[in-house]
């Protein structure tokens, strides 16, 4: 039996093929290992958020437009030069860029183009809202197509002046020039003090809602195209949640005409800057602007150029700004 | 008596020829297993990659919503992926998807795996394609649509 052994020759060949499959798997378990670390890597990339900077382009896109908003805002109500818009440029322009610059990004802001619009108003507080002859019904504008920026503040120190809303209120029509149709908004009250200011619209399709707003110090705003009561949300001024019914300023309205009836049944301020369109009459209104109801040249949309950059992601647009605009 | 010796001869051939097959199985089922983790690897990563890009494409779509009249001058935003998903280099593809959801199609080429990911957007798309790398989700002007490429 021991020279059965030495038929194969012991010069140390042996075992190649476990040594060979050996070779083989460690080889596999190496590239496994590999596949392994691919997977680490995928899980470190799913869990990556998204790219830096471009939530950040919406975001600095609202702020410009909030603040040219309020730099449109300003001009209109102090009844300003709208010429001087264009420093924009500098002012948020400038500002905003350099700041921006700070977070390593590359942004410009630029005055692109304006829409002038006409401002109607009254600033006088103790004063009805009939035109400078006193009729108390008028028509304010023609042919409108926009408005914004409607709101009124009234003037309850005597608490009766406003008439009941089923009787004779205080109305805003929106006429169709086109058709026989109506948006009407009436400002109405019976015991003011305790049932507060009560405001009815009625549609062109004739759906009506109402909602009441408290009276504080002898006042009470109305931001109709804002669609607040006193600071509270008013759905009668917006949208219906039944069924979605539009109920806001002028709704289904193209071009349209704004006028007051029962003007003497209400007390205080208002103003609204219309796109387009012209006063009925320049009798209705007076040159006094601390005593009748005037018209003034106004900005009604400002349009900016936009562009954000950051190494990755690039975003150049205009901005039409419209503070206080209804939906079309 | 002469063919006693056949026998060891034999046994060590039976054994050998054993010991082969059961190392050749091994190797096998290890082979397979190391070719079935690549490829779910491979899978799992071009899905990631193919979601990070429709977040972008979704994310560019949202700049293009917000512009007023939906005609940005300019809207992208680019990301860099790894070259290689385990070791393969891949494409992407944007499909057009008629009525459906656009897809955003990765196709691994060795070994060949395809993901396909859904993205949901408001602007049209038109089918474009990009390489490994940096990916770039714009909105093409020219187009009025998003596309994808490597610039």
């Amino acid at each position: 039996m021991a020279d059965l052994s030495r038929l194969v020759p012991d010069d140390g060949d042996r075992g190649q093929l476990i040594l060979i499959a050996a070779f083989i798997l460690a080889v596999s378990f190496v590239v496994l290992a590999l596949v392994v670390n691919s997977a680490i890597f995928t899980e470190n990339l799913a869990t990556r958020e998204d790219m830096p900077g471009s939530h950040d382009a919406l975001d600095h896109r609202y702020e410009v437009e909030q603040s040219v908003g309020e730099l449109v805002m300003a001009i209109n109500g102090n009844n300003s030069d709208g010429s001087t818009i264009g420093d924009i440029d500098d002012n948020i322009g400038t500002q905003g860029g350099s700041q921006q610059a700070s977070l390593g990004r590359v942004v410009s802001i630029s005055h692109d183009s304006q829409e002038d619009g006409l401002k109607i108003a009254q600033d006088n507080f103790e004063r009805n809202f009939t035109n400078i002859d006193g009729n108390e019904s008028w028509t304010v504008a023609e042919g409108v197509s926009q408005t914004r920026n409607f709101g009124i503040d009234l003037n309850l120190t005597d608490e009766d002046i406003l008439d009941d809303i089923t009787s004779d209120p205080f109305t805003v029509i929106v006429n169709d020039t086109d058709a026989d149709d109506q948006w009407n908004l009436s400002i109405g009250g019976d015991n003011i003090l305790n049932d507060g200011v009560e405001i009815e619209v009625e549609t062109i399709h004739g759906e009506t809602a109402t909602c009441t707003g408290e009276v504080e110090d002898n006042n009470a705003t109305v931001d109709i195209t804002g669609a607040t009561v006193a600071g509270e949300p008013c759905h009668a001024l917006s949208k219906l949640q039944d069924d979605g019914t539009e109920m806001w300023f002028g709704a289904n309205i193209d071009e349209y005409d704004i006028e007051f009836e029962n003007a003497d049944n209400i007390e205080g301020t208002y103003s609204f800057i219309i796109s387009d369109g012209d006063y009925d009459d320049d009798d209705d209104f007076g040159d006094d602007e601390e005593q009748f109801p005037y018209d003034d040249d106004a900005i009604y949309s400002v349009t900016v150029d936009y562009a954000y950059y950051t190494h990755s992601v690039g975003y150049e647009t205009q901005i039409r700004v419209a503070p206080g605009e209804v939906p079309p | 008596m002469t063919d006693r010796a056949v026998s060891v001869t034999l046994n060590y051939i039976l054994a050998l020829a054993i010991a082969a097959v059961l190392v050749t199985g091994l190797l096998i089922a290890g082979g397979n297993f190391v070719q079935d983790n690549r490829e779910r690897v491979i899978t799992s990563e071009l899905s990631v990659i193919g979601n990070h890009i429709a977040g972008n494409m979704e994310q560019v779509d949202r700049l293009v919503e917000a512009s007023d009249d939906g005609q940005p001058e300019e809207a992208y935003i680019s990301q860099s992926f790894q070259r290689q998903v385990t070791g393969s280099t891949y494409t992407v593809e944007l499909v057009e998807n008629g009525d459906g959801p656009a897809q955003i199609v990765l196709n691994s080429t060795r070994p060949d795996v395809s993901v396909r990911v859904n993205t949901t957007v408001n602007t049209d798309v038109e089918n474009s394609r990009a390489d490994s790398g940096a990916v770039v989700v714009r909105y093409d002007e020219d187009e009025d649509a998003l596309v994808i490429d490597n610039d």
